[in-house]
């Protein structure tokens, strides 16, 4: 979901079925801590994300001389507050990682949609995708690591139910 | 375990965790799982000192940035200075702060001036378990006590009851772990 008023992504991954209600939610909230975790990474070194991406598009010299003593690499990080919004929320069946605060939501919009429909900086300003669309995957990388906590989570719980 | 496959998860841990909470820390981001992923932001007077917008003066022994004071202080402060004793004051200021802050920067949220805290990492296998400190005086303020009047923590390590790394620190663990095992089987 990506619109001016909140953007997120969600993850509904196939569990097995012996997992419960309070298993799955606590899956969840592994997941979503990892991908946030991953997320942050990425973006403070100027990487995006989302899958086929690459690197953010660099920033502007000028902005960049005037705003991040001449770094070009685009952190998401001026005043931190877009990045300090981005949160999770898991239940039984999914993780939504995003920002739901309606001034963080908009600027995040701005970004990845490179500011579609405003006044004077749409088209001027480089879409950097800091989360993926409906449509879009997270990389690989945050792939593979949450096959990997759902593999580990389950046999865990498989050799703790074959126990009791 | 065998002490070969200890030596070795040592090693192991040191580069691939050590190296990774580190990484975090750099980028401001929390190394304990919560719901919070970045660590709180500095506050407003430690971000104006940062960019050299804050002055302190000494009063009573004590460092008192200008902006605390009342409008009457304010006022006998500036009676009792010349404005040439006063733009020396600033400029000392400012040159002092400019020195001491070059390279931080007011976001991300490091927890890194001088370095110190960071480099006091120390990583050790006591009883076959990993053991992870920083030995800087800093860091149980950080990280425990709390830091300004608000007494704002911001995490370097899980200590409290029930605390736990994020999943990615706890998977660098295991995966030294396994490599040692797997190398010495």
């Amino acid at each position: 979901m990506i619109s001016k008023t909140e953007v997120w992504k969600e993850i509904r991954p196939e569990l097995p079925d012996y997992l419960d209600d309070s298993e799955r939610t606590d899956l969840m909230n592994e997941i979503g801590d990892y991908v946030l975790t991953s997320m942050l990474d990425l973006l403070a070194d100027g990487h995006s994300p989302v899958e086929g991406v690459g690197d953010l598009s660099k920033l502007t010299t000028k902005y960049a001389d005037a705003q991040k003593d001449g770094d070009r690499t685009p952190n998401m990080e001026l005043g931190g507050d877009l990045l300090d919004s981005l949160k999770y929320e898991a239940d039984a069946y999914g993780v939504k990682i995003g920002t739901w605060e309606e001034g963080q939501a908009i600027k995040a919009y701005g970004h990845i949609t490179g500011f579609k429909g405003h006044k004077w900086l749409d088209g001027k300003v480089a879409p950097r995708k800091i989360l993926p669309s409906d449509k879009e995957r997270f990389v690989q990388d945050i792939q593979d690591g949450i096959d990997t906590i759902i593999e580990e989570f389950s046999a865990g719980v498989k050799d703790n139910n074959q126990v009791g | 375990m065998l002490e070969t496959s200890r030596e070795d998860f040592k090693k192991e841990i040191k580069n691939s965790f050590g190296g990774e909470l580190l990484d975090l820390l750099e980028k401001g981001i929390n190394p304990v799982k919560q719901s919070n992923n970045r660590q709180t932001e500095y506050s407003e007077s430690y971000k104006k000192q940062i960019e050299g917008k804050l002055m302190f003066f000494k009063k009573g022994g004590k460092l008192i940035a200008i902006e605390e004071l009342s409008k009457k202080e304010l006022k006998s402060f500036r009676a009792s200075k010349s404005a040439s004793e006063q733009n020396a004051k600033n400029s000392k200021f400012l040159a002092y702060s400019k020195q001491q802050f070059k390279d931080k920067k007011v976001r991300p949220v490091n927890l890194k001036l001088t370095g110190a805290l960071h480099e006091s990492l120390k990583i050790d296998i006591t009883r076959d378990n990993p053991y992870v400190e920083f030995s800087d005086p800093k860091a149980i303020y950080h990280n425990d006590v709390g830091v300004g009047p608000k007494k704002t923590k911001r995490r370097l390590l899980p200590t409290g009851s029930g605390e736990e790394f994020t999943l990615r620190l706890f998977q660098k663990i295991k995966n030294a772990l396994q490599k040692a095992i797997k190398k010495n089987i």
